[in-house]
């Protein structure tokens, strides 16, 4: 059910490395989460009597996780196959657009802190319109200018008409 | 309501030279930080002071709200904004208590109090199906099975919570404290009979008591509650048990002298007006206007109270 | 005389000042509650100031004219560029931005209003004829009923989402960890929190929704270098389902509101739970459950009119107990004192005319939105999609970006934000479903609070099989999980013969 439409009628053939690639992230973020859980000191793994305690519920979910991560790795080690693993690193080179997308959105909060937030959202607005425009035909004068027009209108929106403090 | 506008209007024109630059203060819309969400007691309170702190002032007084971290995400906006008077908020018990019961807390020092708005006291209601129809039968038999009679309060370090605490301190006894976030799904619990008793402050409860839903069985403070006059406190029935809630106006600390004092004198004078105190009552609250000074008092006299139960009950991550 | 009462109320609301009000809080609430993050109670913050100096009937109109339209405005958002505003709308943007995607965003947009007045009006009906009735049943769910009730949410999504099973539940379980992080509500200790006071509050589930759904899913668009990637395609099709198609919809919007006006007289128990409900309710009992996801009307239907059928609900126990039942009703018990009226259990007998003008406001509220949403709204909306695509990027970017801020005014929720778009591409990516993520996040605490405080009361866990409504319902989840396993194992096994 992700939100793009990826219904091939066909299984993928990539869905072996996508098993190990999210097994092996589940089996990292449970151990790190469960060595942090379980160094946390005051007074978490104290005894509440009646209450079976803030720290079991997390330990139960840790311990799942682990075991779905293993399942995972395990499922999608059978599945892969080496060739595999070159495709998957050259596809990921594509996904650059999305990454300078994310650094850009970063700079929200900084750069409000430099200049304001109506002048960060309008270099936001700027910088991601020549993002998207890249492939359209519009001159990057235009994409720039009505970017930052974007976000400039939006600024407006919530600092005045919801009086959001920005 | 014109008529006491244009008099208090008049009574700050007056007062005003006395200040000396303070005559420039305020010349802009004040910020009025509220760290909880529409809609709740903060809430409420302090819309019914900004509109008319904002009459008497005679610039705008906006309420901003905030919301997370059990009310310290508002607490650091007010004590990390400019201390010029521009910027001022509500606080309530559990900012108190905060300083010592979590990670980077907004201490009291980083805060000039401005005046007290008034106490919430704690109550003790119990269901209507329950069998305790006085105090000292609620008392005996929560002394009887230790532990065991539930208790609807809010989680650790909640006002509610506190005041559980301290009446289990002061009486000896031991409840079963469940927690329930906020005063509403605890009322809720106590109407529903999936808990025997509740410490949530009198206007909670009292339309439930009008109804007979509820019982409420004494009030937590050293005069009877004005919205229910036949209700005995406590100290009444031979129990010396003072607890609950309580807000004050505050700004971040380092605030000009004269500013603050405009301030103060402002809030005091909001406070003391009969139409004010009228609305507010109305609206369920106690309303009890002291300045800056006695106000601070009133903060550290809770303080000390609070932070040997905070100690008794293992709370404590920040000691003093 | 009640009913001598109600008209004469009603006919004051119809004078052209109360419209006049109803309409500017319609409209405000079609303008603000599209815009992801901005919920109905923001929306409802921002106006608070203006019904200070008003009646009582004329500031509970505008208020509730803001209420309902903006959760139908939540749709909007969800529909056309996959942010779901509210936890509610996490359901519709399923078929609703399938629907889109198919360039029916219009018809979505369309099915998502009929339905939303349906379930509104199902709602009010509720909450004119039974609300005493319905705010007693409220009262029997205490914490195990709650806990139950919560367990059958999670169970419904864990049938009505589909991809791989076991993707599914690691995603599932990673939502529920995520909303363990905070200080837990019943000993107030902080989890995963990091020594930063910033978690403190947990990770609210807005800045994470939009992250996972709206800014995950324009990076992923970012992505694409075929220049057919659009958001949503320019509108294909008919603005206005057909009489026959709306007829066959009919009873998934029963059965919808119905549950909504049910599930939102439960106090706290949100919208969220409601959606999940009438969704999976309509998945089960479809011959075809299929196609849901795809981008069918139905999918839109079932969750459009639960979330407003919630508003009728939301304000039983408000009007019968005193206690409110979500945030958006604590903003209106609110507004009520600040009037000087202290809602409670003795407000039907003591003030008839506030509860009938409470009702009448809400009849006006429902039949404003559908004029004004279908005559004014969805022709705006659709403009939306006429916008050049770089910069619907960059206002869809900026969009989730306030939005995400706006809800709690809080600096740390923008990280948040950014932190789960991350997250949600790389799901897209890897083609694990996000939903269960979500709903672990939304559901997990509420489960996790309501069994301890059980188990504190009670004692030990057999309460839950001792008491009929939380036995049934914990039956039915059981049914739910196992039923469908156990057919398709019959049904392999009698293929193999």
């Amino acid at each position: 059910m992700s939100p793009t439409p990826n219904r091939d009628p066909q299984p993928d053939p990539h869905e072996g490395i996508h098993d190990f690639i999210a097994g092996g992230l589940c089996l990292i973020l449970s151990s790190g989460l469960a060595i942090y859980h379980t160094a946390q000191a005051g007074r978490l793994h104290e005894d509440f009597e009646r209450d079976p305690g803030p720290a079991f519920l997390p330990v139960v979910l840790l311990i799942a996780l682990g075991l779905l991560g293993a399942a995972l790795t395990i499922r999608g080690g059978l599945r892969m196959r080496h060739s595999q693993l070159s495709e998957i690193s050259a596809s990921l080179f594509s996904f650059w657009p999305a990454a300078v997308a994310i650094a850009i959105l970063g700079t929200f909060l900084p750069l409000s802190e430099l200049a304001g937030a109506a002048a960060a959202l309008s270099i936001i607005g700027a910088a991601l319109a020549l993002l998207a425009g890249r492939t359209e035909t519009a001159k990057w004068p235009v994409s720039a200018v009505s970017g930052a027009l974007v976000g400039l209108v939006l600024f407006g929106v919530f600092r005045f008409g919801l009086s959001v403090p920005l | 309501m014109k008529l006491i506008n244009t008099l208090t209007v008049a009574a700050m024109l007056t007062a005003l030279p006395t200040y000396g630059m303070a005559q420039t203060f305020p010349d802009g819309p004040i910020t009025w930080v509220v760290n909880w969400p529409a809609g709740g007691g903060q809430d409420t309170t302090s819309r019914l002071v900004a509109d008319r702190l904002s009459d008497v002032l005679g610039v705008p007084v906006v309420i901003e709200n905030y919301d997370g971290a059990g009310g310290l995400t508002g607490m650091r906006e007010l004590a990390g904004a400019d201390p010029d008077g521009y910027t001022i908020g509500m606080l309530g018990s559990s900012s108190v208590i905060q300083q010592y019961t979590t990670n980077e807390p907004v201490m009291m020092d980083q805060l000039e109090v401005l005046s007290f708005f008034g106490p919430d006291p704690g109550a003790l209601t119990v269901g209507a199906n329950t069998p305790y129809e006085t105090l000292d039968e609620y008392i005996t038999a929560v002394k009887e099975a230790p532990g065991d009679v539930p208790n609807g309060n809010d989680p650790p370090g909640g006002a509610s919570y506190i005041s559980a605490a301290i009446m289990e301190s002061v009486l000896g006894l031991e409840l079963n404290k469940v927690p329930y976030g906020g005063y509403a799904p605890t009322v809720t619990a106590l109407l529903s009979g999936e808990v025997e008793s509740a410490t949530v402050p009198v206007p909670q409860v009292l339309e439930h008591a009008t109804a007979g839903d509820v019982r409420v069985l004494g009030v937590m403070s050293g005069s009877r509650h004005f919205l229910a006059r036949d209700i005995p406190t406590f100290a009444e029935q031979g129990y010396d048990v003072f607890a609950g809630d309580f807000r004050a106006v505050v700004a971040p600390a380092g605030l000009p002298e004269d500013v603050g004092q405009i301030l103060s004198d402002a809030l005091v004078e909001v406070l003391s007006s009969e139409e004010f105190v009228a609305a507010a009552n109305a609206a369920g609250y106690m309303i009890e206007p002291l300045g800056a000074e006695e106000a601070r008092d009133r903060i550290s006299a809770f303080d000390e109270q609070v932070y040997p139960v905070l100690e008794e009950a293992g709370l404590v991550t920040n000691p003093k | 005389m009640m009913y001598d009462l109600f008209v004469t109320i009603l006919t004051d609301l119809i004078s052209p000042y109360s419209l006049f009000l109803a309409f500017t809080g319609v409209v405000l609430g079609l303008v603000f509650g599209a815009l992801p993050g901005v919920s109905s109670t923001m929306a409802l913050a921002v106006i608070l100031p203006f019904t200070y100096g008003m009646e009582t009937p004329a500031a509970m109109t505008l208020m509730l004219a803001v209420f309902f339209s903006s959760v139908y405005a939540g749709s909007v958002s969800a529909i056309l560029l996959n942010i779901p505003g509210t936890p509610g709308a996490m359901i519709t943007l399923l078929d609703g931005h399938s629907m889109a995607r198919k360039g029916n965003a219009v018809e979505a947009m369309a099915y998502a209003l009929i339905a939303s007045i349906f379930g509104g009006f199902i709602g009010w009906g509720f909450l004119v004829m039974l609300a005493p009735m319905i705010a007693s049943y409220a009262l029997e769910f205490g914490s195990a009923e709650y806990a139950a009730v919560v367990f059958f949410g999670l169970a419904l999504v864990a049938y009505a989402s589909s991809g791989d099973t076991l993707r599914g539940l690691a995603a599932g379980t990673m939502g529920l960890i995520i909303g363990v992080v905070g200080r837990d509500q019943i000993t107030d200790v902080p989890r995963f929190t990091f020594g930063t006071a910033d978690l403190q509050g947990g990770i609210s589930i807005i800045p994470l929704a939009i992250g996972l759904f709206g800014i995950a899913e324009v990076l992923s668009l970012l992505s694409r270098t075929d220049k057919n990637a659009t958001h949503v395609p320019e509108v294909t099709a008919r603005t206005w389902p057909k009489w026959r198609a709306l007829r066959q919809e009919l009873p998934t919007a029963l059965r919808g509101s119905v549950i909504g006006t049910f599930v939102g007289a439960i106090p706290a128990a949100g919208s969220a739970i409601a959606v999940a409900l009438a969704y999976a309710c309509e998945k089960r009992m479809s011959k075809t459950p299929k196609i849901f996801g795809t981008g069918i009307p139905r999918g839109v239907v079932a969750p459009e009119a639960a979330n407003n059928a919630c508003v009728g609900g939301a304000l039983i126990p408000m009007m019968t107990l005193g206690i409110p039942g979500d945030s958006i009703t604590a903003v209106l018990i609110g507004v009520l004192l600040l009037h000087g009226l202290r809602p409670g259990p003795g407000l039907f007998e003591n003030q008839p005319e506030l509860i009938l003008t409470i009702y009448s406001a809400l009849f006006v509220a429902i039949v404003l939105t559908a004029v004004v949403a279908g005559a004014i709204g969805i022709p705006v909306y659709r403009k939306i999609l006429a916008i050049p695509q770089r910069l619907l990027t960059a206002g869809v970017l900026i969009l989730c970006l306030l939005g995400a801020y706006s809800v709690r005014n809080a600096v740390v929720d923008v990280w948040i934000a950014i932190f789960f778009g991350a997250v949600g591409l790389s799901f897209i990516r890897l083609n694990i479903p996000v939903l269960p993520l979500a709903f672990g996040a939304v559901l997990g605490p509420l489960l996790e609070e309501n069994l301890r405080r059980t188990l504190l009361i009670h004692r030990d866990m057999s309460v839950f099989f001792e008491r009929p409504i939380s036995c049934t319902l914990i039956a039915l989840s059981l049914a739910i999980l196992v039923v469908p396993a156990f057919v398709s194992m019959i049904s392999k096994v009698q293929a193999r013969r």
